[in-house]
């Protein structure tokens, strides 16, 4: 600054005080609190819930991956059990844990039973497997044919081995076929939507705050100031429609017990509006696109169960956030597009929503199922300043349909 | 351990960006009185200043964890751009902003021997600015006291460089005779 007087003036001023206007503090005392309302929300509702879900996966890869030994393993094991007279009863002992039953089925050849010779006969009881001796003759051979038929008896499979073992005559071979696991967590891919909505009012309200915002180079300010000259004397529209966001996920749900299910996953959501303000010869339309992933977590109760199908109900939160979203604005000025511009949209805030919904699923096969579950969610207001569906209709009707599997391995 | 400002004000910035609002309460304190006369400067009633404030101390609050501390005097300078940028945003807004393009220039008033100001009054240089029309004033605060170039100031208020330049020039004009007014008029009081 060349002139003395303006620097003075500049320094004169620089730490030059007044006086607040009347009951500030209290206003922003009062704005902050609601802010920090929502912050402590986020706080309950994602952190809490997020460590949760994290905790519940941990647990269950640890169960798993611990104790592969626990009831929770189905298996087939294959038991030859060969005495000193060759004779051998076959066993397979299967335990199912989808079905919460224990077989064991029996097999045994038929010239066994005709032999005369001493031979080991296997009685299956409830609790523990007797190894008696006891003669077959030709009359016998006539009741112990109750021992060629299948037994369906409980016995936990390391019992058996440890009461062959010991037992010194019967030589037991073990073998181990094949092993099949299941694990009771199904995983779920799912797509659903919300309504749409749209609203239009009339005059310009889109085009004042376009103009406005600091951001927009010089030629669109000029392309807006044009349009709005050309507008002034006709009736304005400012349109906005949010169309319907579709919504695609992966979940992943654990049985806590024959009722409850927990799960969590992961969910990419896609908001598309449209602002369109002015008048069908000159005006401003800007198409804007928001991603949004998100993390659900849901309860779900079992009202009904069977083989092939499932009615529940459930209820859950879900907490996503904007990882990108774009603008692209057309200017129209007598028909024509005069300029355009796009913009990049951040929103810091987090978007909680909550969810109520009964659910029907259809089992075509005990891995895959179809299921259709159509529910009311609620979205939070986060105090940002995008204008989306969620902020428009915070209550909002949806249905969810997707595909349920429970996995084997 | 040492309680210099710096430590102090770094502090105040960390609690704010943990959204402490009790932190708040002090930065309040401390930094209203500067905040208030430099929105005064932009916006002229009462009820606007209170409004700016209030969303420049929301923005302080939210956006307080985008804020890296550099040093002594950052912490305020943040604070200013913001409430100058609400201020700005304010004026736009509600389309108190003309700026009406002249043809000519007029000569400049102030002399050099008459340009000591040492014995006015601060508060009476910030009434002579606010006195200013809106369009002069803006140019003259963004010049003056956020320091902006003219190639700075014609980008944020889209007005041209020359333009940005005139309106400068009147403000100088304008306030160089209100100061002499004032220096002149306290002469005649002192004599008689």
């Amino acid at each position: 600054m060349e002139e003395k007087w303006l620097n003075e003036i500049r320094s004169k001023l620089e730490n030059y005080k007044e006086p607040a206007p009347y009951n500030l503090w209290n206003s922003i005392e009062k704005k902050l609190k609601h802010k920090q309302r929502i912050y402590h929300a986020i706080f309950l509702w994602v952190k809490y819930p997020a460590i949760a879900a994290i905790l519940l996966i941990i647990i269950f890869i640890g169960n798993n991956i611990f104790s592969p030994k626990n009831n929770k393993l189905f298996y087939y094991t294959k038991i030859q059990v060969t005495s000193k007279n060759a004779f051998s009863n076959n066993f397979i002992a299967k335990e199912d844990i989808y079905n919460k039953s224990h077989t064991l089925i029996v097999e045994k050849s038929e010239q066994e039973i005709n032999h005369k010779k001493k031979a080991k006969t296997l009685h299956v009881s409830s609790d523990s497997i007797d190894v008696t001796n006891s003669h077959i003759n030709k009359n016998e051979s006539q009741d112990s044919s109750k021992y060629i038929s299948k037994e369906e008896k409980y016995i936990p499979i390391k019992k058996l081995y440890s009461s062959y073992n010991t037992n010194k005559d019967p030589h037991i071979v073990l073998n181990k076929n094949k092993k099949h696991y299941s694990i009771p967590i199904t995983i779920e891919l799912y797509a659903s939507n919300l309504t749409t909505i749209s609203s239009s009012m009339n005059g310009q309200g889109e085009l004042l705050t376009a103009y406005a915002n600091n951001k927009e180079t010089t030629s669109e300010q000029e392309s807006i100031r044009k349009i709005w000259l050309n507008n002034l004397n006709k009736p304005t529209q400012t349109k906005i429609t949010h169309t319907q966001p579709i919504r695609i996920g992966l979940s992943f749900n654990y049985p806590l017990n024959n009722h409850i299910i927990i799960g969590s996953g992961l969910s990419y959501s896609c908001l598309s509006s449209t602002f369109h303000s002015g008048t069908p010869s000159s005006n401003i339309h800007t198409q804007q696109n928001l991603h949004y992933l998100g993390i659900p977590i849901k309860i779900k109760y079992n009202l009904w169960k069977n083989k092939k199908i499932n009615i529940y109900v459930s209820t859950g939160t879900m907490a996503e956030k904007c990882i990108s979203g774009k603008t692209n604005t057309d200017y129209i000025l007598n028909y024509n597009v005069v300029s355009v511009s796009s913009q990049n949209i951040k929103e810091n805030s987090l978007q909680l929503s909550t969810n109520s919904s009964a659910g029907l699923q259809f089992n075509f096969t005990p891995q895959i199922g179809l299921y259709v579950e159509p529910g009311i969610s609620y979205f939070i207001n986060n105090g940002s300043e995008i204008k989306n569906i969620y902020k428009q209709k915070k209550l909002n009707f949806n249905l969810e349909f997707g595909l349920n599997f429970s996995i084997k391995y | 351990m040492k309680h210099s400002g710096n430590n102090k004000e770094l502090e105040l910035v960390r609690l704010i960006q943990q959204h402490d609002t009790s932190a708040m309460r002090r930065l309040y304190d401390q930094y209203i009185g500067y905040l208030t006369a430099i929105c005064s400067r932009y916006v002229l009633s009462k009820d606007d200043i209170s409004d700016i404030l209030q969303d420049s101390f929301i923005k302080f609050y939210t956006s307080a964890d985008q804020f890296e501390y550099r040093g002594e005097g950052s912490l305020k300078a943040w604070m200013v751009r913001i409430v100058v940028n609400e201020s700005l945003k304010f004026l736009k807004r509600n389309g108190k902003f003309s700026i009406i393009k002249y043809e000519w220039d007029p000569p400049d008033y102030l002399q050099d021997n008459e340009s000591n100001i040492d014995d006015i009054p601060a508060s009476v240089i910030q009434d002579m600015i606010r006195h200013l029309p809106t369009g002069y004033r803006t140019v003259f605060n963004l010049y003056i006291f956020e320091q902006k170039s003219h190639k700075e100031i014609a980008a944020i208020l889209n007005i041209t460089e020359s333009t940005s330049a005139s309106q400068l020039h009147r403000a100088k004009n304008i306030l160089a005779k209100e100061i002499l007014q004032y220096k002149l008029t306290r002469q005649w009081k002192k004599n008689g």
